[in-house]
């Protein structure tokens, strides 16, 4: 499946033969992008493959079942004709960077349990590169979770992150942030992933707006999002979006906040009655 | 089931006749207290129900599912004997009071999918009273914070109502914490729990709730147990008391309870001491964790990158194995034991960061 959009072309497609998808959720924009393509094109040339969502959650990353959970139950809403497994993780230890060694965990025991191999069931993750030189980062007062500095532009090792490898995927590996944010405005997912998403990687507040990752979203977003679309710094997303875009409650079922997307969903049940 | 404290009776106790329970988990203290102790007669009376969590997370209360999380994890490993199955709810909106009506739902649907009466299956909620005497001293912080409960909500929550019951309605949070403290929940229930209700911060310190649980454990809690306001619960506990990663699985975090923590789980095995779960795991050392050696039993596990191929040494003296294409070809050369010791190693050093 590709998408284009003014900075590129967002590509991830499911391989031929494949029995299931594994992805990791970490609550943030990237994945969810994944998440929603990935069930597009389930749907879309009617695989009839399950798909297992792996989150986890540790004493710096308190947020992410919340808004790996809103993620999840979003995507159900829109595809119900879809079958979304979620298997959550959660500790007290500060397990930092070993984080995706327990996504692999949970990744292998569907792997072992339903007998595929590896390149019958992948474990995708929504991994971008870092930002170019356009991003210029404001060093926080607070402590941060630093940036990967294997993903720096030019630098990525596709050895270490295969875009499809055996047994696990990172398509958008090469490409940065705005594309995935030029992509979810352009698929009508943006007032959604704004508001269900974060990036924040602060250990003290939901959402503080300086840290890395927050910076970066911000620089993704007024790169790629109309400025009419950009709600003002500190205010609550689904209150704003909701004055002034008109976005009713239902519409709030699936990922796409629209009337045409509510509609679709209401179509896609009547005809469909055993998913309602 | 009774705790006499000097800050007052705390008593919760399951009927006669009840073919589960089901607890309202916030992800706080007072919810995950009232779970252990239905949980601790079920074993202790050999009930054999099972119990049932709700969880419901949203826009203002966006850690409940992780705390809650961490609630039901730490009480499955101690009470490996008991099915715990928790239903967790997540919500963008704002549902401030009617939150309650969502854990309901959770409960009625469970009570019919089930047929169970009103009485044979209730909704157990942890719910204290505000404090009790002038001792606690409010100071009202800038900013928004969650109002406290009703001052006397009693009338409207019975201690055991028909479908509802709430134990702890008539006493205060005090009381709590002493069970805690009796119990020996302290360490843990201080690290996995959270009461705040900030709408930015996970901890703020400042809102009505955290206020009063500070007061509780000030109260209550000798002062060498009482962390330091922005203190890292678990990094305190292991330096000025000594207490060991490895005693951290269930919810009694001490020598004595680990010890009887590993005879209870050799009666009840988990997950992690199966072999499909050890090898899975080592599996995904590999693939994932870049781990190309692994210590089994006397022998080992060798990935040659160059080569591309395993090979394997069982340590009884018939030289190597191999070569073979991939991970799994090597189990049959050692014993389930071995693979099992092998990947709790690999966990335990991943987890704690400690060498067993």
């Amino acid at each position: 499946m590709e998408i284009s959009t003014k900075f590129g072309v967002l590509e991830a497609t499911i391989p031929d033969n494949q029995k299931g998808v594994g992805i990791a959720i970490s609550g943030g924009m990237d994945s969810a992008t994944l998440f929603y393509m990935l069930c597009k094109q389930i749907r879309d040339k009617n695989l009839n493959i399950p798909i297992y969502c792996y989150v986890v959650a540790y004493d710096y990353d308190r947020g992410c079942l919340y808004n790996g959970g809103l993620v999840i139950k979003h995507m159900r809403k829109e595809f119900p004709d879809i079958e979304i497994n979620a298997q959550m993780f959660a500790t007290a230890e500060a397990i930092g960077s070993i984080k995706s060694h327990f996504v692999s965990a949970m990744y292998h025991q569907t792997l072992r349990k339903n007998n595929w191999t590896g390149t019958e069931f992948r474990l995708w993750y929504g991994l971008t590169s870092n930002p170019d030189s356009s991003f210029k980062f404001k060093q926080p007062s607070e402590w941060f979770v630093t940036p990967d500095a294997a993903r720096t532009p030019g630098k990525v090792n596709l050895t270490h992150k295969p875009r499809y490898g055996i047994g696990v995927c990172h398509p958008f590996v090469l490409i940065d942030k705005r594309l995935i944010v030029a992509a979810v405005h352009e698929l009508d997912l943006w007032y959604c992933f704004d508001v269900i998403t974060n990036s924040c990687t602060n250990i003290k507040q939901y959402d503080c707006g300086t840290c890395w990752w927050c910076q970066e979203r911000q620089w993704a977003v007024e790169a790629a999002i109309p400025p009419e679309d950009h709600p003002p710094k500190k205010t609550q997303k689904l209150i704003h979006y909701g004055l002034t875009k008109g976005i009713d409650k239902n519409w709030r079922d699936g990922v796409i906040w629209t009337k045409d997307g509510y509609e679709q969903r209401q179509k896609f049940l009547k005809n469909n009655p055993k998913f309602a | 089931m009774k705790l006499t404290t000097k800050h007052g009776t705390i008593e919760a106790t399951i009927e006669p006749g009840t073919k589960a329970v089901m607890v309202s988990v916030s992800g706080g203290m007072d919810s995950a207290t009232l779970l252990y102790m239905l949980c601790k007669q079920i074993r202790d009376n050999n009930l054999g129900i099972p119990v049932y969590t709700g969880t419901a997370s949203y826009s203002s209360d966006r850690v409940a599912t992780f705390h809650a999380s961490l609630v039901v994890k730490h009480m499955r490993k101690e009470f490996p004997d008991i099915t715990i199955n928790p239903v967790y709810w997540t919500g963008e909106d704002y549902v401030g009071t009617n939150k309650s009506q969502l854990i309901e739902t959770m409960y009625s649907d469970i009570r019919i999918k089930n047929n169970w009466t009103q009485q044979e299956f209730k909704l157990w909620w942890g719910v204290t009273a505000n404090p009790m005497d002038d001792s606690f001293k409010f100071v009202e912080p800038e900013g928004h914070y969650m109002v406290p409960r009703e001052p006397d909500h009693s009338p409207s929550k019975p201690r055991y109502g028909k479908h509802y019951t709430n134990p702890f309605a008539l006493i205060d949070k005090r009381s709590v914490v002493a069970a805690q403290l009796e119990y020996g929940l302290f360490e843990c229930y201080t690290t996995i729990t959270n009461s705040c209700t900030s709408l930015t911060e996970y901890q703020c310190n400042t809102c009505w709730w955290c206020q009063e649980r500070r007061w509780a454990i000030k109260q209550v809690a000798p002062d060498n147990l009482i962390v330091p306001v922005g203190g890292d619960p678990l990094k305190y506990y292991q330096v000025h008391h000594g207490i060991r990663p490895e005693w951290r699985a269930g919810v009694r975090w001490n020598k004595q309870a680990y010890q009887e923590h590993l005879e209870m789980i050799q009666k009840h095995p988990q997950e992690e001491d199966s072999i499909e779960w050890a090898k899975r795991y080592i599996e995904g050392q590999y693939h994932d964790g870049g781990i190309e050696q692994f210590a089994v039993g006397k022998g080992y596990i060798k990935y040659d990158v160059i080569k591309d191929e395993f090979s394997t040494n069982n340590g009884k003296g018939s030289g190597s194995q191999g070569p073979y294409e991939d991970l799994y070809h090597c189990w049959q050369w050692f014993a389930d034991a071995d693979v099992i010791e092998c990947a709790k190693k690999l966990r335990f050093s991943q987890v704690t960061g400690h060498e067993e």
